[in-house]
């Protein structure tokens, strides 16, 4: 049986991807750590059809065959294609676009699971917009603070909650914006870590746990963190991280725990 | 749910002013929400106490965006407008004012057409066109390749090639010949897409939730939206789908999580279909007067919570209804 990688999408600064890398060849596991340069440099050829798998080979003569390939752990927050640096803005956001349509078909069609997928351009998304996430976690039964986006206060809703952020523009005026309450003001966060089915950081509220497992899965997500806050009423969410920080052993073991049974599946 | 259809984008553009006649015509309840005419007009949405909550200020009255039933979307960024506002204070009403919006079509609990997370495979064709097959579907052969000599086999095995773009962005679909070949060496730069042409006659299948209406576009141009610049004409007609192709259709709009999805179609010579993309923000209003009224008609009356299968609905003379 061949034995798979753990695909790992990192620039080299990623401090998280050494992290998990190094949990994961104390685990015995292989990995395979490849930048956007890397990627933009390869040889590709890629049809979304057919029996034939990608054909990937790097500018090293390296060569990724997508069967080798057992799950990917995606930590690239752009894809700023080399060649393109000093090109106008508009041929860089079509470069950029061009290569995360290819990036997306690629790893759709390892039929591996991917923590997590190349992002497209929308803002609004559930997993990148407060509203989205605050309405998806309540539906989840996870207690969220308030939230409002609101154009101005004229409503109300705003009242009571603070201004997420600062305005260039004139005192008085920056009244436009996104609302939240103060439960985290001042207060450090308790920040759990899920990675595909298992949660981290909420041993002892398993009922909590399987709801932060099944909102993340709702997200659309395969790896998050969520940052409560206690109140009197109970652990309250505030903030979402798709792309978290993973710069702590222990962490770092969950996310490789959770990479190496993805391996073990796709194996 | 029933209740009013939110219309959102800049209403004189003709996909959505055709939906605004048609809701009057049809005297479908209806707002408008112009994002060319946000001054004195506000929005908030959000969550208090775990409940969603959206409420708008036309200027006249305070409506409760949680009572409509449905909703058609053509927001475009604020920054793209003509004309924006350059006040600062404006600027950042605009901008919040679309983001409120926004975010809250994409989770409100309503018919939305369409939600922009369901249209997000659109950005990427061949991923989409993997979600295509799946359905049923036969696509283009294609092949995404920065190899110069990979485009030389690929095209010595199909013969006619074309390239466009892979992502959402807007390309014209040229063909592989003449002083292009020459310029091959310049894919290095970034893979692009490439396609066995297709020959055969196109269609353009809208589906609203489970209703087909069909054009049949007559062109000889490799790209009939660009039929000019290459000195052909096009004609749109028109048409009726297979009852099982069209229930195809209705099933692939569906799968992408589309209220409303507008479908590229290939009849080839041998008869067999081939599917080019799903659009979720398709134009309907630039094919034949026909089916763009027949189309405006069933979106208003679809998002309005209009009839739902097993309810008597009188067919559309122009539908093509499914299997």
């Amino acid at each position: 049986m061949t034995e798979r990688v753990v695909l790992i999408l990192a620039e080299p600064d990623d401090v998280s991807s050494e992290f998990v890398g190094r949990q994961l060849r104390q685990r015995g596991c292989r990995v395979l750590r490849v930048s956007v340069a890397d990627l933009a440099r390869a040889r590709w050829q890629h049809s979304p059809e057919g029996e034939g798998a990608t054909t990937l080979v790097f500018a090293d003569g390296r060569q990724v065959h997508d069967a080798s390939i057992g799950v990917v752990l995606n930590r690239l927050a752009s894809l700023a294609l080399p060649a393109f640096a000093h090109a106008s803005p508009a041929d860089r956001d079509y470069a950029g676009a061009e290569f995360a349509a290819l990036l997306s078909s690629w790893l759709h069609r390892l039929q591996v699971p991917v923590a997590n997928w190349v992002s497209g351009d929308n803002p609004y998304a559930a997993a990148r917009h407060p509203l989205g996430w605050h309405v998806l976690a309540a539906g989840q039964g996870i207690e969220v603070a308030d939230f409002v986006v609101a154009s101005s206060l004229r409503g109300g809703a705003g009242t009571g909650l603070w201004r997420v952020g600062g305005s260039a523009y004139p005192r008085g005026s920056d009244v436009a914006g996104w609302y939240r309450g103060g439960e985290a003001a001042g207060l450090a966060l308790q920040w759990i870590h899920v990675f595909g089915d298992a949660c981290c950081g909420l041993d002892e509220e398993k009922v909590l746990a399987a709801r932060c497992v099944a909102f993340v899965r709702r997200l659309g997500l395969a790896c998050a963190a969520l940052g409560f806050v206690a109140t009197a009423v109970g652990p309250c969410l505030v903030e979402l991280e798709p792309r978290p920080p993973l710069e702590d052993d222990k962490v770092a073991g969950c996310c490789a725990d959770w990479l190496q049974r993805a391996l073990a599946v796709a194996s | 749910m029933k209740g009013p259809v939110l219309i959102c984008g800049i209403a004189s553009e003709s996909p959505l002013a055709m939906a605004i006649e048609a809701a009057e015509r049809l005297g479908v309840a209806h707002r408008v929400i112009d994002q060319r005419q946000l001054a004195g007009q506000d929005i908030e949405a959000g969550v208090r106490g775990g409940q969603l909550f959206a409420r708008w200020w036309n200027g006249a009255e305070s409506v409760d965006l949680t009572r409509c039933g449905g909703a058609y979307t053509r927001v475009v960024p604020a920054g793209m407008l003509r004309n924006r506002p350059t006040d600062g204070r404006e600027v950042l009403h605009d901008h919040y004012f679309v983001d409120a919006l926004n975010a809250w079509l994409e989770v409100a609990p309503l018919r939305v057409a369409n939600r922009l997370a369901a249209g997000m495979s659109n950005a990427s064709k061949p991923w989409q066109a993997q979600l295509i097959r799946a359905a049923g579907f036969a696509t283009p052969v294609s092949l995404l390749t920065n190899d110069p000599d990979a485009v030389r086999a690929f095209r010595r095995r199909h013969g006619r090639v074309v390239f466009k773009s892979a992502s959402g962005v807007r390309s014209i679909v040229t063909p592989l010949e003449g002083a292009l070949d020459a310029q091959l060496d310049r894919v290095r730069a970034l893979p692009t897409l490439f396609q066995a042409y297709v020959p055969g006659v196109n269609y353009r299948v809208h589906v609203i939730g489970e209703q087909v209406f069909c054009t049949r576009i007559d062109s000889d141009a490799t790209d009939y939206r660009y039929a000019g610049r290459e000195g052909q004409a096009s004609a749109m007609v028109a048409d009726r789908l297979p009852p099982d192709l069209a229930r195809r259709c209705v099933a692939l709009t569906a799968s992408l999580g589309l209220e409303m999805g507008g479908i590229d179609l290939k009849r080839t010579p041998e008869g067999e279909y081939v599917c080019f993309e799903v659009n979720p923000s398709p134009a309907y209003s630039c094919f034949d007067r026909e089916s763009a009224e027949a189309v405006a008609e069933a979106l208003v009356i679809h998002l309005s919570g209009g009839a739902r299968r097993g309810n008597r609905r009188q067919r559309h003379p122009l539908e093509s209804a499914p299997a």
